[in-house]
């Protein structure tokens, strides 16, 4: 590989999440619904100086053996595995938003094989991108950073100290630096013990938490912030360790003969905890929790938040991720529990002319997880629980509202549309 | 199932395990060669004895047959579990059998019995189930037998017998059944566990086939010298032993350049402080040597930094935190790793010099084990194809270090274990 031509080394391809990327029908995806149809003009522009601010999204995927088409035989992929992936300047196509009803895959020739594609319809706008090239929290600032843009143009109004990076002209280094072994192994560090369950403690998950065929079945509720952030608060708990224990009890409550303990993977952030705080590659942790059948039926529910909350806070320092990344470069990773997923993503908030965006939704292939984001003044929860999704939903908001939380259905489950490489009108 | 008759209650004993004992060809063995003609009548009553010492080693196998089978049939999804009991059986006996080929535990011609010893003209072999026991309580087994059997045979019994033999103990006095509760139940402090440098990247070695079958060979040096050489250098045994075998490795690979990296094997039980036990309880330590660590750098700082790495990961903090990431986490090697076992000193005291050949055999491959014997370091491969490769290398790469090695088992093909006496 010629080195000038290397824009980021996303590391081997082993650890970096192409294996799924390659082949996923819902790529990560962000959603905003305005209060207003999509300027087709604007959009293009506010995504043209994204795209100068982030340098690294008008890039495609080089991989050190060939074609990306090359590795999508499984056994020259299992061969290579240890073969670096890189983004390098693309020669041809164009990536500009798409008009379409459905995400546009990214990766594909419609968006010039960039691995982050934009599409809109109607009042919708939506980002959709690459794991290997992203995680949540990343799209996240480029999508804000989009949204921002878009709707100072739209509505001619720029803040006075924008919540956005818009620096144009950044190396690379400066916003694009992923968590890749590289990064962990040139870090000083303290060693320190790793996380580990009680004995027997495999987690369970419900029976129907199990695809419908192919479809990837998702339903989201919204809470209130301050009605939720203040219940956290007289218990003790973050947003995730509540979340964890009220899935918890829902677990318990829909599946009344099971006493096996449940486990949680809380998403931890990494780029706050190395510092990477302007990054906007793949960085992305997990911290892991467990309550018991026991904790549910005799402990509060401060008792049992607290005790995901400091579980989890345990596993959120510098020193425990970078010691966590090495022995797993050692050793597989591959837990021995069942566990459940809990992602608080943050907030989406453009500064002034956030009261522009009125809805929020995500999509992505997943089967075990509840996401949380903030919009204005509701938490937006989307929970992915296959074809136990409805009973779960329901769940929560009788959950909710014996704890004085008003939780409303916004939508009900349906199936996550699979990207599209042509445009769906 | 009548609960007088349980010795020990094995509890979920994963069904892969299970099946690999109950289809190993060539269980975990251990061979001693005496000085004389083994006595048909003094071999019965020593191995009586041992029983009476460790009643469990008359026991038999009690489990869910049907499931067993089910999961032979047609590659049934493996991961399964199964409850394994041990208990007593007054079927059949188990005597030591007379055959040239050692015969397999479990089998009719071992009373079905999951440990059982074959012995032939001056050769005596113990073998047994790994779920039922590891390579240091086998180890100890058969210690006691030895002693007991050379104890009739010579009249000279030590008066202070390094090895058990107190009689009618309970089971868990000498036997924790239950080791991962146990290790559970234990306070400790966890400390970080070890982790290979970046990119640590190991290979397969070249040429390697692998046809169904298990091979080995030994060679075997002075100890006097190898003690010499690990002094000189600040290093031990084990260390010593990871930087030579990785000496010959990059021998046998030419050319090759990526690391070595090793698995150790630990018997937790005496980190544990279960010194009596003789349950199925090993562990692993991790460690590795790159090209120039082994070939450029001085042997000091190489085997020194080995020790360290080794030592760092025989603590019992260090043991219990491992367990329960494996319980957690799995923990299975990202490497490919070469595996190197030391088993300490063969030593039964005073009638030790009867004693003139000791061999350890199970079915690994990529295996190195060293143990001395009397006043030699055994070190035998178990390297597939490759064995005699290893062997001539290793003896170059002592040479070379000026101790004279000497090829005392030639290459040859481990006999499968039978199910019936060969006579």
């Amino acid at each position: 590989m010629d080195n000038d031509i290397v824009i980021a080394d996303l590391g081997l391809i082993t650890e970096t999440t192409l294996g799924q990327d390659l082949f996923n029908p819902v790529h990560i995806n962000y959603t905003a619904v305005l209060d207003h149809e999509i300027d087709e003009k604007l959009l293009k522009r506010a995504w043209d100086r994204v795209k100068k601010v982030y340098p690294v999204l008008d890039t495609v995927l080089k991989l050190e053996s060939g074609s990306v088409e090359f590795y999508m035989d499984p056994e020259v992929r299992a061969a290579h595995a240890n073969d670096h992936a890189y983004l390098i300047a693309a020669e041809n196509g164009n990536n500009v938003p798409i008009k379409s009803k459905v995400p546009i895959e990214p990766g594909c020739e419609l968006v010039g094989k960039r691995l982050i594609s934009v599409s809109y319809y109607d009042n919708s706008v939506t980002l959709s991108a690459y794991h290997a090239l992203l995680d949540g929290g990343g799209l996240n600032i480029v999508f804000t950073s989009m949204l921002y843009v878009y709707l100072a143009l739209y509505t001619g109004h720029e803040d006075k100290e924008p919540v956005v990076d818009l620096t144009e002209g950044r190396t690379v280094r400066d916003y694009y630096q992923g968590a890749t072994l590289e990064y962990v192994f040139s870090q000083g560090y303290t060693p320190v013990p790793l996380y580990t369950l009680p004995l027997g403690c495999i987690g369970f998950r419900d029976s129907d938490m199990v695809r419908d065929h192919d479809s990837i079945a998702a339903g989201t509720l919204n809470i209130p912030v301050k009605n939720f952030i203040n219940f956290c608060k007289d218990n003790g708990a973050s947003p995730s360790s509540m979340m964890c224990a009220l899935l918890a009890k829902a677990a318990y409550s829909l599946n009344p003969d099971v006493r096996d303990d449940i486990v949680f993977d809380v998403t931890v952030s990494v780029r706050k905890i190395l510092g990477l705080d302007n990054t906007i590659a793949n960085s992305v942790g997990l911290a892991v929790a467990y309550t018991t059948y026991e904790d549910i039926m005799n402990k509060s529910l401060s008792e049992i938040s607290q005790k995901i909350r400091s579980d989890v806070d345990l596993q959120r320092t510098r020193d425990y991720y970078l010691s966590f990344r090495r022995v797993f470069c050692t050793y597989k990773h591959s837990p021995m529990y069942k566990s459940r997923t809990v992602t608080y993503i943050g907030k989406l908030d453009v500064g002034d002319n956030n009261h522009h965006i009125i809805d929020f939704d995500l999509g992505t292939n997943s089967l075990y997880n509840l996401f949380m984001m903030q919009l204005n003044d509701k938490f937006i929860l989307s929970l992915y629980h296959g074809k136990a999704t409805e009973k779960y939903m329901n769940e929560l908001v009788k959950l909710f509202d014996e704890f004085g939380i008003k939780a409303e259905v916004k939508t009900p489950v349906h199936n996550i549309p699979t990207d599209s490489k042509t445009p769906v009108l | 199932m009548d609960n007088s008759k349980v010795l020990v209650d094995l509890g979920n004993v994963s069904i892969d395990s299970l099946k690999h004992d109950l289809d190993n060809p060539v269980h975990m063995r251990y061979t001693a060669t005496f000085d004389h003609d083994i006595n048909d009548e003094l071999i019965i009553q020593a191995w009586t004895r041992t029983k009476r010492v460790y009643p469990i080693i008359d026991s038999v196998l009690e489990y869910d047959k049907e499931l067993i089978e089910y999961y032979g049939s047609d590659k049934k999804a493996s991961g399964g579990k199964t409850r394994v009991l041990l208990v007593k059986t007054e079927e059949g006996v188990n005597d030591p059998i007379k055959s040239k080929v050692t015969v397999a535990p479990g089998t009719d011609a071992a009373a079905k019995r999951t440990i059982c010893i074959s012995y032939y003209e001056r050769k005596v072999t113990i073998s047994g189930y790994h779920i039922v026991t590891d390579g240091s309580g086998l180890n100890m087994i058969f210690n006691t037998f030895l002693f007991s059997y050379l104890a009739l045979y010579t009249g000279h019994e030590d008066e202070k017998p390094t090895v058990e033999l107190r009689e009618g103990r309970k089971p868990d006095e000498y036997y924790t059944s239950d080791i991962k509760g146990y290790i559970y139940a234990q306070e400790y402090n966890p400390v970080p566990l070890y982790s290979l440098p970046s990119y640590c990247k190991t290979f397969n070695d070249k040429g390697l086939v692998f046809d169904g079958n298990t091979y080995s060979g030994s060679l075997s040096i002075p100890v006097s010298e190898f003690m010499k050489l690990c002094k000189d250098n600040g290093s031990n045994p084990s260390s010593m032993l990871c930087v030579l075998t990785a000496k010959a490795s990059y021998g046998v690979n030419k050319g090759e350049t990526d690391d070595v990296v090793f698995v150790t094997t630990l018997s937790l039980k005496k980190v544990l402080g279960l010194n009596d036990d003789i349950a199925n309880a090993s562990s692993f330590m991790v460690t590795y040597a790159s090209y120039d660590d082994a070939m450029k750098k001085s042997l000091a700082d190489v085997t020194q930094r080995i020790r360290k790495d080794l030592d760092m990961q025989r603590t019992k903090d260090y043991c219990i935190t491992h367990k329960r990431m494996e319980e957690s986490y799995s923990l299975v090697p990202k490497f490919i790793p070469k595996i190197v076992t030391y088993l300490g000193t063969v030593s039964i005291g005073d009638n030790m010099k009867h004693i003139v050949d000791f061999s350890m055999e199970n079915d690994g491959h990529y295996v190195v084990y060293m143990m001395q014997l009397n006043d030699r370091f055994i070190i035998t491969f178990q390297y597939d194809n490759l064995t005699g490769k290893y062997l001539s290398e290793m003896q170059k790469v002592l040479g070379e270090l000026g101790i004279e090695a000497e090829i005392t088992h030639p290459v040859s093909r481990i006999t499968n274990d039978s199910k019936v006496a060969v006579l």
